[in-house]
Parts: C-alpha cells; sequence; structure tokens
C-alpha cells in the first residue's frame, strides 16, 4: 500500500513538472502551428483546358524540392488546384509559372497563377468551441463522481478526478509545447480522446475500488 | 442445444447482413449507374471541404460633396453633373489611413465571428493577415452558403436619420438586440414578418423623442404633413417613414416585405429578416471590407486520412482480436463478430440520424469500440471464471459497466446541445453509441457466448 502511494506521488510529481515547464515554454517559444494552420502562402493554379494533380506535384516538387506543401482541389472541376507552401520567393513563382506554361501548352500572358498570403489561425480560436462544454461535462461528472462513489470518500475521489483530468491534459499540452510539434486538425480530437480515456479509466479503478469494499462490508 | 445454435447462427447471419449493407451500402441500378440507396455520410469541412472567402480593405475612394456651409451633403449635384453654386467635393478614402490599425483589424474579425453565430454557421474557420487587415473565411458548403457570404461586406452601421436634414438621431451603439419576428398580420389575412429592434436605456428614450416628433400632422392651411424618418444600414434604406403613435418600449418593429400565405415567401421574407438582424446585432466594423475570393476548395487530408484510419480502426481491432481469439478460444471468435457487427449498427445509424462526421465524431466512434471491447472482456471474464448462467453473467457485466457509462453519457449529452458543430458531432456519435451498446449487446452478443462450464 505504501509503496503504491509512493508510486502515486512520483507519478503526479513528474506530471506536474511537465505541465509547468510546458506552461513556461509557452511563455518562451512560440507555437508551431502545422502548415494550414499557420502563415503560408497559397498559388491557386488555373488551367483552363483541365490539369492533373499527379502533373501539378510533379512540377510543384521540382521547384519547391523539399519543402512541405499540402495540395487541394478548387471547385468540382479539374482546372484549378491549390498549393498550399510555407513560403514562396518570386523566383520560384515565376519557374512555376513557367513549368506550367511549358507544360500545358500554353500562352506566356495568360494568368494562370494566384498567389494569396494566408494568416494563422490563433490558438485561442482552436480552444475557444471546446473550453465551455468540457468544463461543463467536467463539473457534472466530477459532481456525479462524489456522489456515486461516496463510499471512498467523496472530497477525495472528486480531487484526484479533476487532478486526473487536469494534470494529463497538462502533459498532452506540455509535450506539444515544449517538443515544438505541430497543431494542426488532429490536435484537438487527440485532446479530446485523452480526456474520455481519463474519465473512463478513473472511473473504473473507482468501480472497482467500491465492489471492493461492498464485498468487504458484505463478509464483515 | 440444437436451438441456441440455431440462434446462434441467425444473428451472425444478421450481423453479416448488417455489417455489409452498412460498409458497402445498397447498390442499385439506375439508368445504367449504380446508386447506393442508403444516406451519404454527411462530411465536415475537415473531412469534405470548405467554401473560402477572402475579404480585403476596400482600397477606393469616394466623392464627398460639402455645401457652402461645410456641411456634408448627399445631393450636391446639378442635373448635368456639375456641383451646385458654392459646393465643393473632395475625393476620401473609405477606409482612411488612421483607421487602418490593428484594433480595428481586430475588431472586425470579431464582427464577423459575431455575425457568423448569429447567422447559425457552426462550423468556421477566421484567419486574419495583422499586417494588412486580410480576412480569410472557411464555412461549409450547403444551401444557405451564399446567403451568408452576402452578409460579409456590411460594416454594420445602423442609423435613423432625420429624412431632411441628414441628422443622425440613433445608430448602432443604441441597439441591445436586433432578431427576426413574425405573427398574424394586423388584418388577419396572411403572416407578417418584422426586424425587431430593442434599444437600450438612452435608445429608449431617444426612440420616445422620435416616435413623438416624426408625425404626420395638418398645417394651419389644412395640409397633411409628414416628418419622415429614414432607417438605414451601411446607407442602404430600408425604410422612410413616420410614426402614427408614440413608442415607450423601445422596442422598433420593421415590416419585412408584405403579408403573406405563401410558405416559400414567408420563408424568404424570414431568412432576409433574419439576416439583417445578425448585420445590426453583430456590431459595426469601423473598417469596409471587399469579397475578393470565393471558391469551393476540398480537403487537404485525403490521402492522410485513410492511411491514419488504418492505423486508428483496424490495427488495433485485429490487436484486440487476436488477444480475444488466444484467450477465449470459440467465444475470442464471437467477439470479434459482435465487435464489427457493433460498428456496421453504429454506422448504419450515423447515416439515418444525419450525425456530422469530423475527426471528432471518429473520437467517437473510436471510445463506443473501446467501451464495447471492455464489456466483452468484462462479460467473457465473467463467463471463464465462474458457473454463472449466461443470464447472470450478462446482468452483472451491465452493473458494473453502466456507472462508467454514466460520464460518458454526460460528456455525450453536454457536448450535443454545444453551438459548434464538431463538438456536438462526438456528443451525437457517442449518445447514439451508447444505447446501442446497451440494446446490441443486450439482444445480440449475449447470444453468441456459450459457457460451457454451465449446462443451461
Amino acid at each position: 500500500m505504501e509503496k503504491k502511494m509512493k508510486n502515486k506521488i512520483i507519478v503526479y510529481s513528474v506530471m506536474t513538472v511537465v505541465t509547468l515547464l510546458g506552461i513556461v515554454a509557452t511563455y518562451f517559444f512560440r507555437l508551431n502551428f502545422s502548415l494550414m494552420y499557420a502563415d503560408h502562402v497559397k498559388l491557386d493554379i488555373y488551367i483552363e483546358k483541365g490539369c492533373n494533380i499527379e502533373d501539378i506535384k510533379n512540377i510543384a516538387q521540382e521547384v519547391f524540392g523539399n519543402q512541405e506543401i499540402k495540395y487541394q482541389k478548387i471547385s468540382d472541376f479539374n482546372d484549378e488546384i491549390s498549393i498550399n507552401i510555407k513560403e514562396v520567393t518570386d523566383e520560384q513563382e515565376e519557374e512555376l509559372k513557367n513549368k506550367l506554361i511549358e507544360k500545358y501548352e500554353l500562352e506566356e500572358t495568360q494568368n494562370i497563377l494566384t498567389k494569396t498570403n494566408i494568416g494563422k489561425i490563433r490558438a485561442r480560436d482552436i480552444l475557444k468551441p471546446y473550453i465551455i462544454p468540457i468544463i461543463i461535462a467536467t463539473l457534472l461528472i466530477i459532481g456525479y463522481t462524489g456522489i456515486w462513489y461516496m463510499k471512498l470518500g467523496s472530497i477525495k475521489i472528486m480531487f484526484e478526478l479533476f487532478i486526473n483530468i487536469l494534470l494529463i491534459q497538462g502533459v498532452y499540452w506540455s509535450i506539444i509545447t515544449i517538443l515544438e510539434l505541430p497543431i494542426g486538425i488532429y490536435t484537438m480530437p487527440i485532446s479530446i480522446l485523452i480526456y474520455i480515456i481519463t474519465v473512463v479509466a478513473t472511473s473504473i479503478k473507482n468501480q472497482n475500488s467500491l465492489e471492493n469494499v461492498l464485498k468487504q462490508e458484505v463478509e464483515t | 442445444m440444437k436451438e441456441n445454435n440455431l440462434v446462434k447462427i441467425l444473428i451472425i447471419l444478421v450481423i453479416i447482413a448488417i455489417s455489409l449493407i452498412s460498409f458497402l451500402g445498397i447498390n442499385k441500378k439506375d439508368k445504367n449507374r449504380w446508386i447506393n440507396i442508403l444516406p451519404n455520410y454527411l462530411l465536415s469541412t475537415n473531412l469534405k471541404g470548405a467554401r473560402v472567402t477572402k475579404l480585403e480593405l476596400d482600397s477606393s475612394t469616394k466623392e464627398v460633396i460639402y455645401d457652402s456651409e461645410g456641411n456634408i451633403v448627399e445631393d450636391g449635384k446639378n442635373e448635368d453633373g456639375t456641383l451646385k453654386e458654392g459646393y465643393t467635393n473632395e475625393d476620401k478614402k473609405v477606409n482612411p489611413d488612421e483607421l487602418l490599425t490593428k484594433e480595428n483589424f481586430l475588431q472586425a474579425k470579431q464582427v464577423l465571428e459575431n455575425r457568423l453565430k448569429k447567422l447559425g454557421v457552426q462550423d468556421y474557420k477566421i484567419r486574419q493577415n495583422y499586417e494588412n487587415g486580410e480576412i480569410i473565411i472557411e464555412i461549409p458548403e450547403d444551401t444557405t452558403t451564399d446567403d451568408v457570404i452576402s452578409n460579409f461586406t456590411y460594416k454594420g452601421n445602423f442609423e435613423i436619420q432625420d429624412s431632411e436634414t441628414k441628422e443622425v438621431l440613433l445608430n448602432s451603439s443604441h441597439i441591445k438586440e436586433a432578431k427576426a419576428a413574425y405573427g398574424t398580420s394586423q388584418t388577419g389575412v396572411g403572416t407578417s414578418v418584422y426586424l425587431s429592434m430593442e434599444f437600450n436605456k438612452e435608445g429608449k428614450e431617444k426612440l420616445r423623442e422620435i416616435t413623438k416628433k416624426y408625425i404626420q400632422s395638418t398645417d394651419e392651411e389644412g395640409n397633411i404633413k409628414t416628418k419622415n424618418i429614414s432607417i438605414k444600414v451601411d446607407d442602404q434604406e430600408l425604410t422612410n417613414t413616420y410614426f402614427s403613435e408614440e413608442i415607450t418600449t423601445g422596442i422598433l418593429s420593421l415590416s419585412m416585405g408584405v403579408p403573406t400565405t405563401d410558405e416559400g415567401q414567408l420563408s424568404q421574407y424570414i431568412e432576409q429578416a433574419r439576416y439583417m438582424a445578425a448585420i445590426i446585432d453583430s456590431g459595426k466594423m469601423e473598417l469596409k471590407y471587399d469579397l475578393k475570393q470565393n471558391q469551393y476548395i476540398s480537403t487537404t487530408i485525403d490521402e492522410d486520412l485513410l492511411k491514419n484510419m488504418i492505423f486508428i480502426f483496424i490495427i488495433p481491432i485485429i490487436i484486440a482480436g487476436i488477444y480475444f481469439v488466444i484467450k477465449y478460444k470459440d467465444n475470442g471468435i464471437m467477439a470479434i463478430i459482435s465487435t464489427i457487427g457493433l460498428i456496421g449498427f453504429i454506422l448504419l445509424t450515423l447515416r439515418y440520424t444525419n450525425v456530422l462526421i469530423s475527426l471528432e465524431a471518429i473520437v467517437g466512434i473510436i471510445t463506443v469500440i473501446i467501451l464495447q471491447v471492455m464489456f466483452i472482456e468484462i462479460l467473457l471474464n465473467k463467463i471463464n471464471n465462474s458457473k454463472q448462467s449466461m443470464k447472470e453473467s450478462i446482468k452483472e457485466t451491465y452493473i458494473k459497466l453502466i456507472p462508467i457509462l454514466v460520464p460518458l453519457l454526460i460528456i455525450a449529452i453536454t457536448f450535443t446541445f454545444t453551438n459548434w458543430v464538431e463538438v456536438a458531432s462526438i456528443g451525437m456519435t457517442m449518445f447514439w453509441g451508447i444505447i446501442i451498446i446497451l440494446g446490441y449487446n443486450y439482444i445480440f452478443t449475449k447470444n453468441l457466448f456459450v459457457n460451457k462450464k454451465v449446462k443451461e
């Protein structure tokens, strides 16, 4: 029992330290966003007679090398494709245009490339829609846990659940910040999944403890 | 024993049939091509694509005409287009340089965000370039998209002016709330639609004064005179009218369209009122924007998502399947069949209940699969380690699982009622998933497993 308690303290301490490091890191280092969520350049390619995404990919890789590129189809017609890339120099833009003209045998005066600078999505805008539902759900779950597992000590159980949720989310976000993992479309879904697994795991542990207590009561 | 086997075979066949229908659909030949008659999945913008619009600051200039006293006038030109005598003009930027600040850029973004919420758009992304104020908005593509976009470029400058002098009597800062309303028309025939504006304390008092002053009256010679007000949004006149009675409630209702019994026309008027209310209620932008780009763009994640789905779904199910078969032998095989059947049922339900499938909804599906694996593990554990009847084992499994399901049900219900479609989609998938687990396992799963220690 003592060893279990000791292990628990070690785990919670490590999680707290990691969370605090993450908070500090957020102030000193900028968050890293995935390409589509960060400031980037969008090049819309319009080829009137139609174009193939594989051909565009090959040409883009020749011009931009190893830079990360995301491709999007524009509209349902196969004549417009969007390239999303971190940075584009004027030379690269010109080179891309020339290669496209060559590939599709177009006239040089045709306007086939439109460049747009896309601003980033702020971290608070990503988090905002989730905060209130998670707070409300957490408060209700803590309340339920306190009532259902009263025999195990309501305050202790409620506090443990709250700390588990807070620290595990803290560790997740700290890992993202410290390791500069890109924040993108998967970040929030994974955070929600971790939140749900935390709630389920804590509930299973509490349910097993409650069953043991009830069993002991029956035996005595 | 034979009866039990028959039931088992029947259940397996039903599960296979439901799974095939769910994963492959029911295809019917229609005019030389095969079409799936099942409802399609509704995909979110992250999985399908979005309408992307780009708003740039209006860099144009506007001619401003001053009368001889230096007052701005609207009608300062003669019929031949020349300025009236004593009048002067000046070309002024629509967005003066002193207004091009980061604070105003952020304010414009906030107003647009308010507008999107009030227009009922539950899935959007807004990005802003803080150097030049450009805004990019991504919203889902549906039947209302074009109407929503048409409201982006309004500044939201609401004014009640004296019709003659153009003096501004009330403006956006006096409005507490604007909304669309409808009811039976005053004549009793048809339904009337209104743009209802409630004013704040200061506005309520000013409105009362206006409604006492801007009325129809008769002069000393018996001629009828009206003193009119003009209600405008962004220089677009909504109405030019006078008041027949004093308004003390602080609520001004403007008719939109004419009383109608036609449902189609009524819907149209309600939509117009709703959009105008959203523009007025969202606040006023200091800056004027132009719509520069408006295009449907597909998602980027087609290929990545397909590969990730394999890791997220198939590999864990294979691992769980191997575990079950090794530990529980025949019952382990039934466990795999049961889990696949459950996934089939859930996916079919999501098709018919129009739940939006987003990455977050996939989290909901994963949660339900985890719950099913837990259910089966608890049940098979009880079967293996006791001589209880199947009925008792199932009962104890439910008793053990339900307290664990309650917090998840709380999450599901709380999230379902959120005004953000991606969060709501987790709630809905989890809600349906939990309901299906409870029913599906009671009807199907319990008849698949055998407790060889008990002779039933």
